[in-house]
């Protein structure tokens, strides 16, 4: 009893890790630019993608695979955002052109995704292979790593936007747009940063999960969904409550698939989304836009 | 002036009923493999079109369509398969079903702006396979159900040929588009019109959100149950892959190509979009890029979408060629 119960909290934190990572970069975009990404499930898959291209095609150590990555993630998320969001910016209707167009873009993604590597389900080595056993738990190197590695982002972001300079423009921007402007923030450019941080921040979970799990283009729009109950359930655009969104939800799929099964996992975190809009719409933390 | 108009509508109903004329007499020239597709078109038509009212027209950022028509394909699947009623009470209960699901959509929504509501829409769509899975017993899981039967109306199976679901399309094609041309253009469709633009200012002239909002969704959903009750019995399968995110693209394709909020160019993109689709059928991969681009490519190019074009030709041309006719040959008509 005891056994499975801390079995349970041990899989529920490594998840909790994962999934804030994972949405994270969603919240941080729209929070500050307004964008609600629909292709972070395919930044977050190509990720994996291109760490499995690098590591298992070219043979590259995973650590330098690793960080060509994240950069390639954070140049292509720049790029984009100049490309696709800076015009429509400039326009009216933004929510809903924005979503449409990163839908669009999300299609092309899973589209070539499928078109380069390959429709082929692909798996990655384990970052360290091995378990941890001690007594009667266990826990695979693995998952000490990515949780490490996980704690490690999450803690180097709130430093990032609580400590310096961008950061705190950033900050700035997703309190008063306007306000932003008239101290001389470059809001534009901030935006294209913010949208890259995003990508990047999509492509490190994606290199986490894809040794756990496999590749292939539906886990996309499978991420894409998770991410996006996580998000509202801590209300949009507030890291602090997609943190604790993810504990929550990330504890719930761990409970819910030791003590119900898997199959339960999806209708437990509808319930639990349905319930936290119908007692507090905005989600844990957030605030109307 | 007012000639100008009146020629103008003229010329656009002449064209709308040599359209139809077209399409009503198609069965005798076409063989089934188009009939089938121009079918398939009068149904997504339908769907789209009543997307179109709910997205483009009271500006809800509404992903359920799909779910709704999911909803009313299998309600109307379940009642025929295991009840034995006439096929034709499907049809009222796909639509009811539906319906009664957008109500349900609907009333979280008041509470929620923009955003929040594509998201929580979005997940509904995502939970419908799920709750299929678990009434695999009445729903077959993920193989389906097979075997629906066909309607039949005096004696005549519709199963015996095509032409019969090619008119009862059609006709639930033009009943539906009048339907919606009419709520667009009543005082109804004002309101919603009026709660898109300023919805702070159009509750303070006594517009009643919650009332639209609700309108809109069960009228919405109520047709696209409609439409997916139809489509089951005309395929006689009916499985989750319906909500599978190819045809979820496709429909909001026809959205968005068409122009948000324009009524006839997203009937027109609906067409445009079904071929399309047919055509590149064996393209694989292919598809999705050629899709996602053009999705893309038209919301940063063409934001009206198709709509928009035809305007802006149609515009142009009037300038030229009726200004400078009234000019010349009815002078006295402006003093």
């Amino acid at each position: 009893m005891l056994n499975s119960l801390v079995n349970a909290l041990i899989s529920g934190i490594i998840l909790a890790g994962l999934y804030a990572v994972m949405s994270m970069g969603l919240t941080l975009i729209y929070g500050v630019g307004r964008i609600f990404n629909f292709a972070h499930g395919f930044f977050i898959l190509w990720g994996g993608y291109l760490v499995w291209f690098c590591s298992v095609k070219y043979e590259m150590h995973y650590g330098l695979a690793a960080l060509l990555v994240i950069s390639c993630a954070f140049l292509s998320g720049y790029l984009i955002d100049r490309v696709l969001l800076y015009p429509l910016r400039r326009r009216e209707n933004f929510a809903i052109n924005s979503v449409l167009a990163t839908l669009g873009l999300a299609i092309l993604m899973e589209g070539s995704g499928d078109v380069i590597f390959g429709t082929r389900i692909k798996t990655i080595d384990k970052i360290v292979d091995g378990t941890l056993i001690w007594g009667q738990f266990g826990i695979t190197y693995h998952d000490i790593v990515s949780l490490g590695i996980t704690i490690a982002v999450l803690l180097a972001l709130e430093a990032f936007l609580r400590r310096s300079v961008l950061g705190t423009a950033m900050r700035a921007i997703s309190q008063d747009t306007d306000g932003a402007k008239i101290v001389g923030i470059n809001v534009d450019a901030l935006y294209s940063f913010t949208f890259g941080l995003s990508a990047s921040l999509a492509a490190v979970s994606g290199i986490l999960i894809a040794p756990r799990y496999f590749i292939a283009s539906f886990v996309g729009w499978e991420t894409l969904f998770k991410a996006i109950i996580i998000v509202i359930f801590g209300g949009l655009g507030s890291v602090r409550g997609t943190f604790i969104s993810a504990l929550i939800l990330g504890m719930l799929e761990a409970f819910v698939s030791m003590y119900l099964g898997m199959f339960w996992v999806q209708p437990m975190w509808f319930i639990l989304l349905i319930v936290v809009l119908f007692v507090r719409p905005m989600g844990l933390y957030g605030e109307w836009a | 002036m007012e000639r100008d108009k009146r020629n103008a509508n003229f010329r656009v109903q002449s064209l709308l009923i040599l359209c139809l004329a077209g399409l009503a007499i198609f069965p005798a020239i076409a063989d089934d493999y188009y009939l089938h597709l121009i079918i398939i078109c009068f149904i997504w038509a339908v769907v789209a079109s009543a997307w179109n009212l709910i997205m483009g027209y009271a500006g809800i950022f509404s992903f359920a369509q799909l779910a709704f028509f999911a909803i009313g394909a299998y309600s109307s699947a379940i009642l025929e398969c295991y009840s034995g009623l006439s096929p034709w009470l499907g049809l009222l209960a796909g639509g009811i079903m539906a319906g009664i699901a957008g109500f349900i959509i609907g009333i979280p929504c008041f509470r929620l702006r923009g955003l929040y509501i594509v998201l929580v829409t979005m997940a509904f769509h995502q939970v419908i396979p799920v709750f299929i899975k678990i009434g695999s017993k009445w729903t077959g899981g993920d193989v389906g159900m097979f075997a629906i039967p066909h309607y039949s109306i005096f004696g005549y199976n519709f199963g015996g040929g095509k032409i019969y679901y090619y008119y009862l399309t059609f006709a639930l094609f033009l009943g539906f588009n009048a339907a919606i041309y009419k709520i667009i253009r009543s005082k109804i469709g004002l309101a919603f019109v009026a709660l898109r633009d300023s919805d702070t200012f159009a509750e303070s002239l006594g517009v009643n959100r919650e009332k639209y909002n609700l309108i809109v969704f069960v009228i919405s959903a109520a047709i696209t149950g409609v439409m997916g009750a139809v489509y089951v019995h005309y395929l006689q399968v009916a499985t989750p892959r319906l909500l599978e995110i190819e045809i979820f693209v496709g429909t909001i394709m026809m959205v968005v190509i068409g122009g948000l909020g324009k009524f006839p160019g997203v009937i027109i993109a609906s067409f445009l979009v079904t071929f399309l689709n047919e055509f590149l059928r064996t393209a694989g991969a292919i598809r999705p890029i050629l899709f996602g681009g053009i999705i893309m490519a038209v919301i940063l190019l063409v934001p009206g979408g198709l709509s928009s074009l035809i305007e802006y030709i149609v515009g142009y041309r009037k300038k030229v060629t009726f200004s400078a006719f009234t000019k010349a040959q009815l002078p006295s008509n402006d003093t």
